[in-house]
Parts: C-alpha cells; sequence; structure tokens
C-alpha cells in the first residue's frame, strides 16, 4: 500500500485521486502505513482558480471557511462560502455602497481541504434540473474515531 | 442509418462502413455473434458508470481510432452572464481500453493458474516492457493488472518504479474506481 501511495502522490497528485480513500482512509491509519506524503501532497488539498471567485482582493486576511455542498458546484458558490459585505469582489464594490480601500490589491490562493470528506458528513446537493436542494448523509459506514 | 432495437436497446448504425451496435441498455454486458460467427461480447455505454467520481459526472466516449478508445470523466459547468451561458466541461480523468491480444490473454492466463506468489512475482519481473500490466481492457472489467496485482508489495514495486516513468500520467491514472 505504500508504494501504491507514493505513486499516486508522485503520478495521480490530483484531487481526483482523493475519492480513492474515501472509504479506506481509517484503514491506512489502523494499520499503521504512513500517510504523511499524502495529505502533502494536493490530493486532498484542492488548490483551485476558478473564474466565477474573484482572483484579487483588497482584505490580505486568510479565512477559514467551511463547504458543505458538492465540490463540483464549488464554482456557483463564492457567496455562500464569503457572504459578507467585506468580501465583495472588487468589480461589484463600484457599485455599492460599501467603503473599501482599493490602493492595495492583494492575488488570492483558494484551497479546499478535502480531508472533511472521508469521514460521515451531510452533503448538500442542488439537483441541476430542478435546482432543488437535497441533503443526506455520506459516508455512514466510515468511522473515524473507531 | 440508424435504429433502435427495442428488446434489447441496442443502436445500429448502418453506414458504407458497415454496421456498428452501440448498447444503450442497462445490462452491463452480453454474448453475441459477429459477422464471422465469432464470440464477442459487448459491453453497455452504462457499463462505465463506475469511473464516475460523482454521480453528476458524464462520460465521454472517444471511440473514432480503433487502437486509441477511451473514456473520460468530465464535469459540466456553465460559464457566463445574463446575456448569454456557455456549456463548458472540467475534465477529470481519461481511461484508454485497449483490445486484448492473444499474447496478453496467454499472460494473464499464465498469472492466475500461478500456484504461489512467488511465480507471479517470477512472470511480472520477466516482462522486459510491462505496459501490459498497465493497459485496461474490458476484459477485465475496465481495470487493469496492476490494479489486480496490487495486493503483491513486490510486484507493485516493480511495476510502479521510476523505470517505467514513461507509461505514467495524470491524466490516463493507473488506480481508479473499479468493481473489484
Amino acid at each position: 500500500m505504500q508504494i501504491i501511495i507514493e505513486y499516486i502522490v508522485k503520478y495521480q497528485d490530483d484531487f481526483v485521486s482523493s475519492f480513492l480513500f474515501q472509504k479506506n482512509f481509517p484503514t491506512l491509519l489502523e494499520k499503521g502505513i504512513e500517510v504523511k506524503k499524502l495529505l502533502d501532497s494536493h490530493v486532498f488539498n484542492y488548490e483551485f482558480d476558478l473564474d466565477e471567485w474573484p482572483s484579487t482582493h483588497n482584505n490580505p486576511r486568510e479565512e477559514l471557511r467551511p463547504f458543505n455542498q458538492n465540490l463540483f458546484m464549488l464554482r456557483q458558490h463564492y457567496k455562500t462560502v464569503f457572504p459578507e459585505d467585506e468580501f465583495i469582489p472588487l468589480d461589484e464594490q463600484k457599485n455599492d455602497s460599501v467603503k473599501v480601500d482599493n490602493s492595495k490589491v492583494y492575488k488570492i490562493k483558494y484551497s479546499l481541504n478535502l480531508l472533511p470528506s472521508i469521514g460521515t458528513y451531510l452533503h448538500k446537493e442542488t439537483d441541476p434540473y430542478t435546482k432543488q436542494e437535497i441533503s443526506y448523509l455520506k459516508n455512514e459506514d466510515i468511522n473515524l474515531l473507531a | 442509418m440508424g435504429l433502435l432495437l427495442a428488446e434489447n436497446k441496442d443502436f445500429i448504425h448502418l453506414s458504407k462502413a458497415g454496421m456498428h451496435v452501440l448498447s444503450l441498455g442497462s445490462q452491463e454486458q452480453r454474448a453475441i455473434k459477429d459477422i464471422n460467427g465469432a464470440d464477442r461480447m459487448i459491453h453497455s455505454l452504462e457499463s462505465c458508470n463506475f469511473l464516475k467520481v460523482d454521480r453528476n459526472n458524464y462520460l465521454v466516449f472517444e471511440c473514432s481510432k480503433p487502437d486509441g478508445r477511451a473514456v473520460s470523466v468530465q464535469q459540466e459547468y456553465s460559464k457566463g452572464d445574463g446575456s448569454g451561458e456557455e456549456t463548458l466541461f472540467q475534465h477529470l480523468l481519461s481511461v484508454k481500453l485497449c483490445e486484448v491480444t492473444l499474447r496478453e490473454l496467454l499472460l494473464f492466463n499464465s498469472l492466475y493458474v500461478c500456484k504461489t506468489l512467488s511465480e507471479i512475482i517470477d512472470i511480472v519481473n520477466d516482462q522486459p516492457d510491462p505496459q501490459v500490466f498497465y493497459k485496461s481492457f474490458l476484459e477485465l472489467n475496465g481495470t487493469n493488472m496492476v490494479s489486480i496485482l496490487s495486493f503483491d508489495s513486490r510486484s507493485m514495486s516493480y511495476l510502479l518504479s521510476d523505470q517505467f516513468a514513461q507509461h505514467f500520467s495524470k491524466e490516463y491514472p493507473l488506480f481508479y474506481r473499479n468493481k473489484i
């Protein structure tokens, strides 16, 4: 298993590979298999740059936010993740009444930690056709604490 | 000209090149006979659904070249504002489906008749070019021999070593969801 993990980290270093570990990650920990390289890789750390998310902002702080929706619907959820006025994209601020300092603009780096998707969690999904939101428990058979 | 068979949900496409059969039903695989009377197994498009990472993913079948058939997993998204939307696809992974040769079938058969693990390791290590272990076949339920042999660390250390890095790519991963 160690050899396979090293291969995945080197040649399949992508968030798509994280789905291979959703059911068996607790077993890897139980068996004492080294997962440091896996955790340091991009497998569980999805760095993204989406057109729908602003690439620059005048807010230099690092922010940590939860995201419970479907990963593949991420591009539509900037305002769900950052609903506050201070995170309004720069191009929308011009027409807004919020007063902000635009003298300094910083490049934003987004990353999504996929590790919470290993255990049981409440998954929210919007049906692309009916636009109806469905919530259900995912990975009910996986218990990280057992 | 095309027609859909009601019983098996097979789509028959007739052209100058001949007749093509596309299985659209839910039955994963079905035995048929080809024009020469040889036994064939026809796999439905839905039989590749196991490759999807998410149930909303799409599968794209690239079958224009007989020696380069591939199935790609993609995610649809829309881009644009109120004036007009454009539909785009994010590529997630691809799997090349190869046609198995008689020599490759004999090699696989040799692996299955091995009585001990060391015999399997000997066969694996004796291959100067282990490309056959990286190929995905419908005969192996869409997976490859690397995944099947993953229980053995010595075979893995040989097959996944950097000396064969020319066969590894991010676009065509060796490890993906399979039916095993």
